[in-house]
């Protein structure tokens, strides 16, 4: 305390020689301390490939994803249970519970939220085979961009959609893509290189697996049609469909939400009113 | 005299780096949390040698607990969920090592002035 009257010089001499000590001592310190943290830190970069917050972030979208894994197995189970439930019910039932069960089982078949097995097709899109260098040959031939032909050698969201329209139009009954179940909600789109189903996700780059349950000849003349889509869009011309028919394909069930936001029923008195005015307008 | 903390400063560092001394690296936030609080403490006790107010125990405890509860508050956050915990701390001591930065700069003109009044040749 140099600065309380009447120190002596030799006090405060003191006072600073010992600050300075102390503060070598301590600056010694705290350049380990730093050297410490840059390599640490360094350390964490290399190792990760980006720094640690992202890493953070990286782990946490990890542990999300599986949480989601997670609650989507918890609905397939607990969905499995109700249509256990229904099936063996504690009490007797009557021939019209039975009838109304089994109007509510084929209702859900219809829906989509019970798996269907049955003869079919599977439909497989992938990008064509040497994509790049057939787009250069086709480029030089027809005098169009290398860029413009090789579009139309890869697979895209569309192709998926399109045969999935000719499917249906050619009497599928029901289709999954990627093992995704389409239902009347269903939305498919591309994301870069991922096809989402219904918003989610479905496994990586083309190709991309369509079943389809169905009379099997049919489907496939369907797809195949002139004129149709694959053929109007040059799919089966440049090789970027495999048709496969098969005795027996399993279709799951569907997994996502079954609730509406803003749809509400329209009820059963009003029902009559709204099918006579479409009537009255349809002449 | 201020070459020595310098000097001690660049030994203390250049001989963890060059070592390449690494700690785990869930300890990693806790050791730059210690590292910035370390900061302070020094700049603190530079401002209080300009004050005259230094003293010997409060500045060496003061370097060693208030690294040692920096790392242990944010640790604490993190165990009980609140992660922010460390912005707390970052952001206390931020500011203070910003005001103490500005006071020694402050101390350190008014003594070149003080030293050029009195000495009016230079």
């Amino acid at each position: 305390m140099s600065t309380i009257v009447g120190a002596t010089k030799a006090q405060t001499a003191a006072a600073q020689k010992s600050l300075v000590w102390q503060i070598t001592l301590l600056s010694g310190t705290l350049g380990v301390l730093l050297a410490l943290s840059l390599q640490t830190q360094h350390k964490i970069q290399s190792q990760v490939g980006m720094p640690a917050r992202w890493a953070q972030l990286a782990a946490k979208y990890r542990l999300t994803e599986d949480a989601l894994k997670k609650s989507d197995r918890e609905v397939a189970k607990l969905r499995e249970q109700i249509e256990k439930l229904e099936q063996h019910p504690s009490g007797s039932s009557t021939g019209r519970v039975d009838a109304m069960r089994k109007e509510l089982s084929d209702m859900r078949a219809f829906a989509g939220f019970v798996p269907l097995q049955g003869p079919g097709i599977e439909v497989i899109l992938h990008d064509s085979p040497h994509a790049a260098e057939r787009a250069e040959r086709y480029a030089k031939l027809t005098g169009r961009p290398v860029g413009e032909v090789l579009q139309s050698l890869l697979v895209h969201d569309r192709d998926v959609v399109g045969a999935v329209n000719e499917l249906f139009a050619a009497g599928a009954e029901a289709i999954a893509v990627n093992g995704v179940r389409l239902v009347s909600r269903a939305s498919v789109r591309c994301q870069g290189p991922t096809v989402f189903i219904n918003g989610k996700p479905t496994g990586g780059a083309a190709p991309y697996r369509i079943t389809a349950i169905g009379p099997p000849k049919d489907l496939e003349m369907g797809l195949r049609l002139t004129g149709g889509f694959l053929d109007a869009e040059n799919l089966t011309t440049y090789d970027l469909v495999t048709i496969k028919r098969l005795p027996s394909v399993s279709i799951p069930a569907y997994t996502g939400p079954t609730f509406f936001d803003y749809a509400k029923v329209v009820p059963a008195a009003k029902r009559q009113k709204v099918a006579s005015t479409t009537g009255t307008a349809a002449p | 005299m201020i070459w020595l903390p310098v000097l001690a400063f660049a030994i203390g560092f250049g001989a963890v780096y060059l070592r390449q001394f690494t700690v785990p690296a869930e300890l990693a936030s806790y050791l730059s949390l210690a590292a910035v609080a370390g900061v302070d403490t020094i700049l603190g006790g530079i401002r209080s040698g300009f004050e005259g107010k230094f003293e010997n125990d409060i500045f060496v405890s003061g370097f060693v607990v208030n690294t040692l509860m920096a790392a242990a508050l944010a640790y604490f956050g993190d165990q009980i969920g609140v992660q922010d915990l460390y912005l707390a701390a970052v952001v206390a001591l931020g500011g203070r090592i910003f005001l103490n930065l500005s006071l020694i700069r402050r101390y350190w003109l008014a003594k070149a002035r003080t030293a050029r009044l009195s000495n009016p040749e230079a």
